[in-house]
């Protein structure tokens, strides 16, 4: 019996380590994308492209974003800027037709007289009227607060000079200034989960998620795929970008086609929008229950590789909490072999967290120079030093050579508790921060708790969140992130 | 052609056919910058991971 818990201790502590491993294989990947990629197939290609831009009470930030747009290097008239109105209550109409006097002749407005039900419904009021004429060659899906580099869209359609490609998404980048801590945040998070992972992601012959803030598609891609956004998810563009794949296009990303965006500024706001994808992504997990770990013989996607990493994330806490308790297991019922356990699984994060911090500032220098601390303090500093005390094999809390034995309950005991469980305990630590900002804490005490807990951990804590809401199958409302206008475009 | 919840269009643009592309020049200068950094990014990996192999093996020996 005791052997039988033994193993599954072992075992838990090796799933412990899977999203670490998957995340690291992923960005081993990275660099290959300078060898494989779809540039040589690309050509200076410029469909007529339709851009929709979905507007619910959005007057802080519309106006940017069309300024941005007259400013893109894109030919006369290939392209027109659709304005969905979702029954705004601000004066998102006034802004509106403001911007068509200004710039005549460019701007379609469109209006939906009951609004509010979510960005796809929206989009797919845009998307009926572009399809229903056949001018638009091309429909570029963006966010209202999303603001593009002068080379942006060309960048895009290019790779449509190949047919075999029915979507393109762009680079994210977190523009907002001033940048407060948790921008800078999110900046780093957007160089990892983007211009890192998406490259890799292009290299593996597939790719999750388009981003719904720059997302170009084909208008036979979007035909294929049914004219139409599903609104049954939380997670509309992931939807889209799987379903282009499983028709047979290509989805690719285009990581020097840069987009900047706002992102939000309270643990609050973070924790909503995040939830929401969160959810969302569940729900593609059981939308297309039929397609992990069954590749199609035509593409890469939806094989072994890509179910792993997929799961890996989106059951991360999972994985997280099964290594705690894997360890923790351990040392009360094999305690020689706790210590080395240990070791083993926050050495390799560890090393995982070095190369792909060290990595990623290479990746995107611009942005690494704006949220180096914050790339550092990723994990957060408490995991840092958790992570540093399995390096050096220091006995945690104790002053003796030894690690305590269990079952004394001891300080010392407790301490190494505390070490052991720490990939669980910082997950709880996380929720605490959230809970204290939503309480309405000072910005400096919530920024202390946050570099010290780390902002990964928050994610992860998210994500129970969000697995917990599913489990419940609590209320799903498509909730909008409010934005303020403070993203710029770089100078 | 709008959905019952809908108001018309406001405004109809002026239907032009595109007709400037990008000179030659300027598309291959694009195209050869952004191949140029997934090279460099190429090269940067390489190099993370040379510092990595001898921080682990200075750990090693030192062990």
């Amino acid at each position: 019996m005791i052997d039988t818990l033994i193993t599954v201790c072992l075992g838990f502590v090796l799933l412990g380590m899977v999203p670490t491993l998957a995340t690291f294989a992923q960005f081993l990947l990275v660099g290959l994308h300078g060898r494989w990629n779809h540039y040589p197939k690309c050509a200076d290609h410029t469909p007529r492209v339709a851009f929709i831009l979905p507007a619910w009470n959005e007057a802080d930030v519309l106006g940017a974003s069309i300024d941005s747009l007259m400013g893109i290097d894109y030919p006369a008239g290939a392209w027109r800027l659709y304005i969905v109105d979702d029954a705004s209550t601000d004066n998102t109409p006034e802004v509106m037709r403001g911007k068509m006097a200004q710039y005549p002749g460019s701007v379609f407005h469109l209006r939906r007289e009951k609004g509010g039900q979510g960005k796809a419904h929206t989009l797919n009021h845009g998307i009926h009227e572009i399809l229903a004429d056949d001018w638009a060659e091309a429909i570029m899906i963006m966010d209202a607060d999303v603001l593009f580099e002068r080379t942006t869209l060309r960048r895009m359609a290019r790779h449509f000079a190949d047919p075999e490609v029915g979507g393109v998404t762009a680079y994210v980048k977190e523009g907002s200034e001033p940048a407060s801590l948790l921008s800078r945040f999110i900046a780093f998070e957007y160089v990892t989960a983007q211009a890192a992972a998406r490259r890799a992601q292009n290299v593996a012959g597939g790719i999750p998620c388009m981003a719904g803030g720059a997302q170009l598609h084909s208008r036979e891609n979007l035909l294929a795929i049914g004219g139409r956004i599903d609104t049954s998810t939380l997670a509309e563009d992931t939807y889209t970008t799987i379903k282009t794949q499983i028709c047979g296009r290509r989805a690719l990303f285009d990581p020097n086609a840069i987009v900047w965006a706002e992102e939000p500024d309270s643990l609050t706001a973070l924790w909503k929008q995040r939830l929401r994808w969160g959810r969302g992504n569940l729900q593609i997990t059981m939308a297309f229950r039929d397609l992990w770990f069954r590749p199609s013989r035509s593409a890469h996607f939806g094989n072994v590789a890509f179910g792993v990493l997929w799961f890996s994330i989106a059951l991360m806490p999972v994985f997280m909490i099964l290594g705690s308790v894997g360890l923790v297991g351990l040392f009360y019922l094999w305690p020689p072999w706790a210590p080395l356990a240990f070791s083993v699984l926050w050495s390799v994060t560890f090393l995982s967290y070095l190369f792909q911090t060290l990595y990623s500032f290479l990746i995107d220098p611009q942005a690494a120079r704006r949220a180096w601390f914050e790339g550092l303090a990723f994990p957060g500093l408490l995991s840092v030093g958790v992570m540093i005390l399995a390096v050096l094999r220091l006995t945690p809390f104790t002053a003796t050579a030894g690690w305590p034995a269990p079952g004394q309950w001891s300080w010392g005991e407790i301490g190494v508790l505390v070490v052991l469980s720490w990939s669980a305990l910082s997950t709880l630590a996380a929720w605490g921060v959230y809970r204290v900002d939503r309480a309405g804490a000072p910005k400096w005490l919530r920024n202390i708790l946050l570099v010290l807990v780390g902002y990964g951990p928050l994610l992860c804590a998210i994500s129970l969140g969000a697995i917990i809401g599913q489990l419940r199958s609590s209320d799903l409302k498509w909730d909008k992130t409010v934005k303020s206008g403070k993203a710029r475009l770089p100078t | 052609m709008t959905s019952p919840d809908t108001t018309p269009k406001d405004t109809m643009p002026t239907d032009t056919t595109p007709t400037d592309t990008m000179p030659a020049d300027a598309f291959d200068k694009l195209q050869s910058e952004d191949m140029a950094n997934e090279v460099r990014i190429l090269w940067s990996e390489i190099g993370i991971m040379a510092f990595l192999a001898l921080l682990v093996a200075i750990y090693f020996i030192v062990e």
